[in-house]
């Protein structure tokens, strides 16, 4: 009763939940939710709101925790029997908050992303990630509330999270074992390395298990912040460090086997991931008005088949397939540009010129505008393809790019 | 009067945030000189080929240190002087203000920030500071300006262009122009906080958040 009581009068850790309410709203709703049908992507963009949720979240546990070593609340919660209790009911209570509310919005993600049973065992694994990477904040709050003097422990704990979180949870070629995610492309391809999340939730399991250990100690010894409390916790910032250096372990790793397109329609067929549906039917129709408005002898060059393709994903070897990108600004605005389509439908992707180290020569890009605006033009109605010359220097320059002669000295 | 004037110089004098305040300056003013000239590229969305470290990163940490000299309120003047207290509440804010503003631009000496930028981003962290000092209390007077800052830092971008390119009108301190509105905005808060920092000053050690019945003198 008396720590129901503590809970609901004295503590505030409980302001993590709210706090996080607002910061995943907000991470829900950016750039208008470009991960739409795309559950993995999904789930890696939620741990932004983790990201999120970690300065305030550690900020609010130190905090509560340093007041709790203060004299008024010592009478009222540290009681000896349940010291240790008391000392970490702050870290329970903000992580139990902000865990809730991270787990309850993953449902309008999941709403929105269609999950598929493929998937869903890495969403699972990175979920629980998310968790671990939560609970591993919330004792570090509560260690330098107790270790370091208030008012000065929130603010060294919320401005400490979000630095290690750079430092060590960031796939930068680096084993970063508070890796959450937050990836602002799509992760077609790309599959969870479940190596990676094991290693990282062992290695988190031992810092709270550390922290927690130098928490509950007798409340003197954190305070004081003394050796006994500090060299395991130094010790395991070593450790952190070397494992960091672990090569070839990363959070994301491409997939073995591509995964599989939907086609639709024919003259051109439209072959997407099911994960980029929706910009199926808007391709489709601009395929359409520029196939409609180009003569017979144009639209006989132009491919058959329009095959999307991730960053870093195959090419089609046929002349007669092209790949398709979709840009990132499409994933925000829904919109394809009529203009991307057409761009597409000239780019050499048989090419390796251009995924070359070096940029393609000037002449390219000058050719493959022409040929762009050309097939604009002709779906604007607006074209030149009247005249014969025309349409003949058209299919010498298509021809020169498509065969990558536009490439040669 | 003059009496209460001479009291309240010589309480000014003996105060002994002096310390604080100049060994927070000089934070201040290193980092300043350090991530002018850091070759960082960039930290999450933040790209630090642009000017923005001094303009962000250095105005945050100054707020951060103001907010820690404001918790000191003036035992000394209390005591001393109590019909001043407010007057010194907010001369003291505001000397906080230009004297990290000062440091923050030493900055601006050796890196291409300007230095408006600069203190419109400090004044309108440290209103937020003041602000949450005055309304959280000493714990949580860090809250706002955490929050604000991660906020801005992650969805002051309309797209996924460069930092700087569309910027949402809330996002002031990403904002990489004088924007009227916004130096406005910014003025604005930071008068309100003054106002009501020197009314109330900070909330007691230990209050609930949000209490405001219970204050430091």
């Amino acid at each position: 009763m008396n720590m129901l009581r503590y809970m609901t009068a004295t503590s505030f850790s409980w302001l993590a939940g709210p706090i996080a309410v607002a910061m995943e709203l907000l991470n829900y709703t950016d750039r208008g939710r470009p991960w739409r049908d795309d559950f993995l992507w999904a789930i890696d963009w939620a741990g932004t709101g983790v990201f999120l949720t970690v300065p305030v979240l550690a900020g609010l546990v130190a905090a509560d925790t340093g007041l709790t070593l203060t004299q008024n609340r010592r009478d009222l919660t540290l009681s000896k029997p349940r010291e240790a209790v008391a000392l970490l009911a702050p870290a329970l209570v903000g992580f139990a908050a902000a865990g809730i509310v991270h787990l309850i919005f993953v449902i309008p993600y999941a709403l929105a992303a269609r999950p598929t049973s493929e998937n869903l065992s890495e969403a699972t694994l990175m979920l629980v990630a998310h968790l671990a990477v939560l609970g591993s904040f919330a004792v570090l709050g509560s260690f330098l509330g107790a270790a370091v003097r208030l008012p000065w422990a929130p603010v060294v704990a919320a401005v400490a999270s979000p630095v290690v979180m750079w430092w060590m949870g960031r796939s930068s070629g680096l084993f970063s074992p508070f890796d959450v995610g937050g990836s602002t492309s799509s992760l077609l391809g790309l599959t969870l390395n479940q190596d990676f999340v094991l290693i990282q939730l062992v290695t988190l399991a031992v810092v709270i298990a550390c922290v927690l250990l130098a928490v509950s100690r007798r409340w003197p010894w954190a305070r004081g912040a003394s050796l006994k409390v500090l060299t395991p916790l130094v010790a395991l910032a070593v450790v952190l460090l070397l494992l960091q250096r672990t090569p070839d372990l990363e959070r994301l790793e491409v997939v073995s086997s591509a995964p599989a397109r939907q086609c639709a329609g024919s003259e051109p067929s439209i072959c997407f991931y099911p994960e980029h549906r929706r910009f199926v039917a808007e391709v489709r129709q601009n395929a359409q008005r520029i196939y409609e408005g180009v003569p017979r002898e144009v639209a006989q060059l132009l491919p058959t088949s329009l095959e999307e393709r991730y960053p870093g994903g195959g090419v089609p070897d046929a002349p007669e397939v092209s790949a398709y990108e979709v840009l990132p600004d499409s994933f925000s605005s829904d919109s394809i540009p009529i203009s991307d389509t057409a761009g597409a439908l000239v780019t050499p992707w048989t090419c390796p010129q251009i995924f070359g180290q070096a940029p393609p020569p000037e002449k390219y890009f000058q050719a493959a505008q022409l040929l762009t605006q050309e097939l604009l033009a002709a779906a604007e109605g607006g074209s030149n393809f009247e005249d014969p010359v025309r349409v003949q220097e058209f299919t010498d320059l298509f021809n020169d790019v498509k065969s990558c002669r536009i490439f040669d000295e | 009067m003059v009496a209460h004037g001479a009291r309240f110089a010589r309480s000014w004098a003996a105060v002994h945030e002096g310390l604080n305040l100049a060994s927070g300056v000089g934070i201040v003013a290193v980092m300043s000189l350090v991530l002018a000239q850091s070759s960082l590229s960039s930290f999450l969305i933040v790209d630090f080929a642009q000017a923005l470290p001094v303009r962000l990163l250095i105005p945050v940490l100054a707020a951060f240190l103001i907010g820690f000299n404001l918790l000191y309120t003036a035992g000394n003047v209390a005591s001393a002087a109590p019909r001043l207290l407010r007057w010194w509440r907010v001369v003291w804010l505001l000397m906080l203000v230009a004297t990290y503003a000062a440091a923050a631009n030493a900055g601006c000496l050796v890196a291409a920030c300007q230095p408006s930028l600069v203190t419109r981003n400090l004044v309108l962290f440290a209103a937020l500071t003041a602000l949450g000092s005055t309304l959280l209390g000493p714990s949580l007077g860090w809250l706002p300006l955490m929050l604000y800052g991660m906020t801005f830092l992650f969805f002051g971008q309309r797209s996924f262009g460069a930092p700087g390119d569309v910027v949402r009108g809330w996002a002031i301190p990403m904002q990489s122009d004088l924007n009227p509105v916004a130096v406005t905005t910014c003025v604005g808060i930071f008068l309100a906080a003054t106002v009501t920092y020197g009314l109330w000053g900070s909330a007691e050690p230990g209050s609930r958040p949000f209490s405001l019945k219970r204050r430091v003198p």
